[in-house]
């Protein structure tokens, strides 16, 4: 075997991982290379062997035959024939407990932004306790590869580490309190802090003592709002602060929805002037000054100003503005996984779906790095904007698989079952996200969620406890406590939910927050006995109660009401037929202008009128009852014809409530009989004849 | 190396291991108790049910087949292990080809966010993040009775033997979780220092770091 079959089998054993053989050709042409007599050995193949050595031991140092003085022999020849060597100063910087730190310096000229030299280096310079140069050293590597997270557990170490040496020294400079005062904000120490506040020595300008009150104030275990916001108007705001305190600041009033706050907090911020950074100036001599004096603003502190500004923004409504702060985020730093995450849900609450550039933006945020949860989760949001809840569903699924459910994954949940139209799946994680989570945005809308569910189901008792929860939502001080409570006995009277309705406005009566127009909803609870009249005690109702002049949906209904429990069925059925034409629940004040109606013979023509109008514009609120009406006044009036089609309709509507007993079947019967008499049909008759004899006879 | 955060911490208390995940995974744990979550609080059983479902754990036998696996170093470490051998050896332009023939941004992300790591961590993998995730799920399987106490106790004695073979100081098994959960959720996003604990590993140990600081100032 030559050297050249030598290294093309190294090559191919390092490929297919056998690194027993592998190691033994490393010896072998190793010792070959350094015979003193020898063929001649091309460059090219001297080079790539040496390559194959560094790669090989550098990894392997557990092994006999590694040798770091032999590495280096290695290094040097490669340095001896020019050859690119950056791989190989990264592989062998990995090898902290060997070398030493003119070889980092070195090595950092040639390959400045290499994560294992970095890391190297400032290993290397905490040993010989120069804090500073390793903090500027991470700092560059997390500029570099902003998702390396794991360098933040150093870096606290560090600057830690490093307050605690600048501390006991005696004499400070302002440039070192000015780094102290950073790093304390940053690290949050409380010790360091104290020390900080409590020491005149320092002689702290107020912003500085704001920034460290707050750092220590947010580490707090328990947090009170109020307090908070107190300390913000008198203390804090009257100073600029860093971004690391106004962060710190904007995420506790942004997680309480205290968006007034953030957009106060956001004006004071003011970030440090930024040093241009260029690594090629970089050269052996001043590696260390380099990272000492290395002060650029936390890249992802940035990021997290504008993301905060546009979501502020976004919260607001104000959508086109948003956009514009995500794109001035975007030419501060470029393409970051947060900001198109941002950028994307605002477009998606654009709600167009023409428009294709919100998909276009999730998508590229997850090549760019935004995490997997985050990603699906907005993904999910879009495709419900889109109205394809399949999608929703599966997305949000996924989501379960990689992270805990949250309200807002519960609540997506339940919107797409609720879209598909399976309103009992829907329920069950809505109900689980209502009891979980008390600090959910998102239990509101789940709230409203459940209680369309409820409607669409006819659960009164579940709608009720929801609604129950929404009233739980405003604070009793507050005007609008009284006014929404008085705005649901309207709802719950439109529901036919009389009996919760009844609760609710005995509650309101009693301390006299009832509203005006609610009173006559109140007589007529009395009045149908859901309410006791004796308890109650009510004056009677007299034409003086009835308003003269209706002006809206109120004025109407009460009139309506009145006029029902006088005992005035004309004028009730008008005025609740007026009411329907303000309400968004036509159905229900149309039917009960029918029901007045019906009670009443001579008023057939305008029963017939309300019950046209019904279907026209509120289908599903014809029930049974008011069709069967339908064909009775028809047959009462001696209008055989329409009677006759009408009974039909009643039949293949409502198939089983209509035929489920035989009496009711004889009944049909013999009306239809008549009816097709009264017609001149015939034969008709006499199918309808036998029919009514059949039933008669089975009994 | 480091005063902040030794070894010694876990390996006295081990199951503290796992503390960071607790947080990170579940709201008003009680960190000092062998399970960590009260099996007598709805909330905790039912997020504790739905994170074994997350992991495919049913019922105690799965459960425990999960545990040992884990511990061989099955899972993540495993796929993250096949990952650094894949892309050990290649220099940059290399990577960005191996990259372009793969597909799906989140197994590309998960390429991306070991390759600069790829020296440091080819040794151990994400081991430290397996251990971790193995002594949360043995604690949180107390909650519904899968272990007991003592079988806590004992497994995490075996644990922390585990750990102090690979690990030489605690900030390189924290640093070793902390990737672990980023590869878990394909994530290149950075957490910067910020106050929503939310969904932020970084700070919830940074906050862990702050209270043993304070416990014990030197």
């Amino acid at each position: 075997m030559n050297f050249k079959e030598l290294v093309t089998f190294i090559a191919q054993s390092i490929n297919e991982r056998d690194y027993q053989s592998c190691e033994q050709a490393l010896i072998e042409g190793y010792e070959y290379l350094h015979q003193e007599e020898k063929s001649p050995v091309e460059s090219v193949e001297e080079v790539s062997f040496y390559r194959f050595y560094i790669e090989f031991f550098t990894r392997f140092i557990g092994s006999d035959n590694f040798d770091y003085d032999k590495v280096m022999l290695a290094l040097s020849v490669l340095e001896y024939y020019g050859a690119e060597q950056l791989r190989e100063f990264e592989l062998i910087g990995g090898l902290e407990q060997y070398c030493d730190i003119a070889f980092y310096e070195r090595a950092l000229d040639y390959h400045p932004n290499s994560l294992a030299l970095l890391l190297g280096y400032a290993n290397k310079m905490e040993e010989i306790q120069k804090y500073d140069v390793a903090i500027g050293c991470l700092h560059h590597a997390l500029s570099v590869y902003p998702e390396a997270n794991n360098l933040r557990l150093r870096l606290w170490d560090l600057q830690v580490n490093y307050s605690k040496q600048l501390l006991s020294k005696e004499i400070l400079e302002e440039g070192e309190i000015d780094i102290l005062v950073d790093y304390a904000v940053q690290t949050q120490v409380h010790s360091v802090i104290e020390d900080l506040l409590n020491q005149s020595r320092f002689n702290l300008s107020d912003k500085q003592v704001n920034e460290l009150s707050i750092a220590q104030y947010v580490a707090k275990d328990i947090f009170d709002l109020e307090e908070c916001v107190t300390l913000w108007e008198q203390k804090w705001s009257k100073t600029l602060l860093s971004a690391q305190a106004g962060i710190y600041l904007v995420d506790c009033f942004y997680s309480c929805g205290m968006l007034v706050q953030v957009a106060e907090v956001m004006e004071v911020i003011a970030f440090k002037e930024v040093i241009p950074v260029d690594m090629r100036e970089l050269t052996e001599q001043y590696v260390e000054d380099f990272f000492k004096s290395y002060s650029c603003e936390d890249r992802e502190l940035v990021v997290n100003y504008y993301n905060y500004k546009a979501l502020y923004h976004k919260h607001q409504y104000e959508l086109d503005l948003a956009l514009k702060y995500v794109n001035v985020a975007k030419v501060v730093v470029e393409e970051h996984p947060s900001i198109l995450l941002t950028e994307g849900s605002i477009l998606t609450m654009m709600r167009n779906p023409e428009d294709e550039t919100a998909l276009g933006v999730l998508i590229e945020a997850a090549y760019k790095g935004a995490s997997l949860p985050n990603y699906l989760l907005e993904m999910a949001h879009y495709y419900d904007m889109l109205g394809s809840y399949h999608d929703v569903l599966s997305l949000v699924n996924t989501y379960h698989t990689y992270s805990l459910p949250t309200g807002e994954s519960l609540y997506l949940q339940g919107k797409g079952n609720f879209g598909l139209g399976q309103y009992r799946q829907a329920l069950k994680p809505l109900e689980v996200a209502m009891k979980l989570k008390e600090d959910s945005p998102y239990r509101l809308s789940i709230n409203f969620l459940i209680m369309t569910l409820c409607r669409y189901l006819n659960d009164t008792p579940k709608f009720v406890e929801a609604l129950q929860y929404r009233l739980s939502c405003f604070h009793v001080s507050r005007p609008e406590h009284w006014e929404t409570r008085n705005y649901y006995v309207v709802f719950l009277y439109e529901m036919k939910a009389y009996e919760q309705c009844a609760k609710l406005i005995v509650q309101l009566h009693q301390i006299n927050q009832l509203s005006k127009s609610n009173e006559a909803i109140l007589y007529y609870l009395v009045d149908a006995e859901y309410l006791s009249s004796s308890e109650m005690q009510l004056p009677k109702v007299t034409e003086a109660m009835i308003v003269q002049d209706p002006q809206d949906i109120e004025d109407y209904r009460s009139n309506a009401l009145y006029y029902w429990i006088m005992g005035n069925n004309l004028e009730s059925a008008k005025a609740f037929e007026a009411a329907a034409d303000f309400s968004y629940e036509k159905g229900f004040y149309l039917a009960r202008a029918y029901w007045r109606t019906t009670y009443d013979e001579s008023l057939y023509e305008y029963s017939l009128a309300l019950i046209e109008r019904l279907k026209k514009e509120d289908v599903t609120s014809v029930d049974y009852q008011m069709l069967y009406w339908e064909q009775n006044i028809y047959f009462r009036n001696d209008l055989a014809q329409p009677a006759y089609d009408s009974f039909k309709e009643l039949i293949t509507k409502f198939p089983v409530t209509s035929m489920r007993k035989d009496s009711s079947v004889s009944h049909y019967a013999i009306r239809q009989k008549i009816n097709t008499e009264k017609l001149g049909n015939q034969s008709e008759c006499n199918r309808y004849l036998s029919m009514y004899t059949s039933v008669f006879r089975e009994k | 190396m480091s005063e902040c955060i030794a070894l010694g911490s876990f390996l006295d208390n081990p199951k503290s291991i796992s503390n960071g995940l607790l947080l990170y995974y579940f709201q008003d744990v009680l960190l000092d108790t062998p399970f960590g979550l009260d099996p007598n609080n709805e909330e905790h059983v039912y997020d504790m049910r739905r994170f074994m479902q997350m992991h495919q754990i049913k019922n105690s036998k799965s459960f425990r087949v999960f545990l040992h696996n884990l511990k061989k170093g099955e899972y993540f470490h495993a796929n993250v292990k096949d990952i650094i051998e894949e892309i050990y050896h290649f220099d940059e332009v290399a990577f960005e080809k191996h990259l372009e023939q793969l597909e799906g941004a989140y197994l590309k992300n998960r390429y991306r966010l070991l390759y600069p790591q790829r020296y440091a961590i080819v040794g151990y993998g994400i081991l430290g993040f397996n251990y971790a995730l193995y002594s949360l799920v043995c604690r949180i399987g107390g909650v519904v009775g899968y272990i007991t106490e003592k079988e806590v106790y004992t497994r995490h004695c075996e644990l922390s033997e585990f750990i102090s073979r690979v690990f030489v100081n605690g900030r390189e098994l924290q640093e070793n979780i902390m990737l672990g959960i980023q590869f878990y959720e394909a994530s290149l996003q950075a957490n910067p220092t910020s106050f929503s604990r939310k969904g932020n590993y970084w700070n919830i140990v940074r906050e862990l770091q702050n209270d043993q600081l304070n416990s014990n100032p030197s």
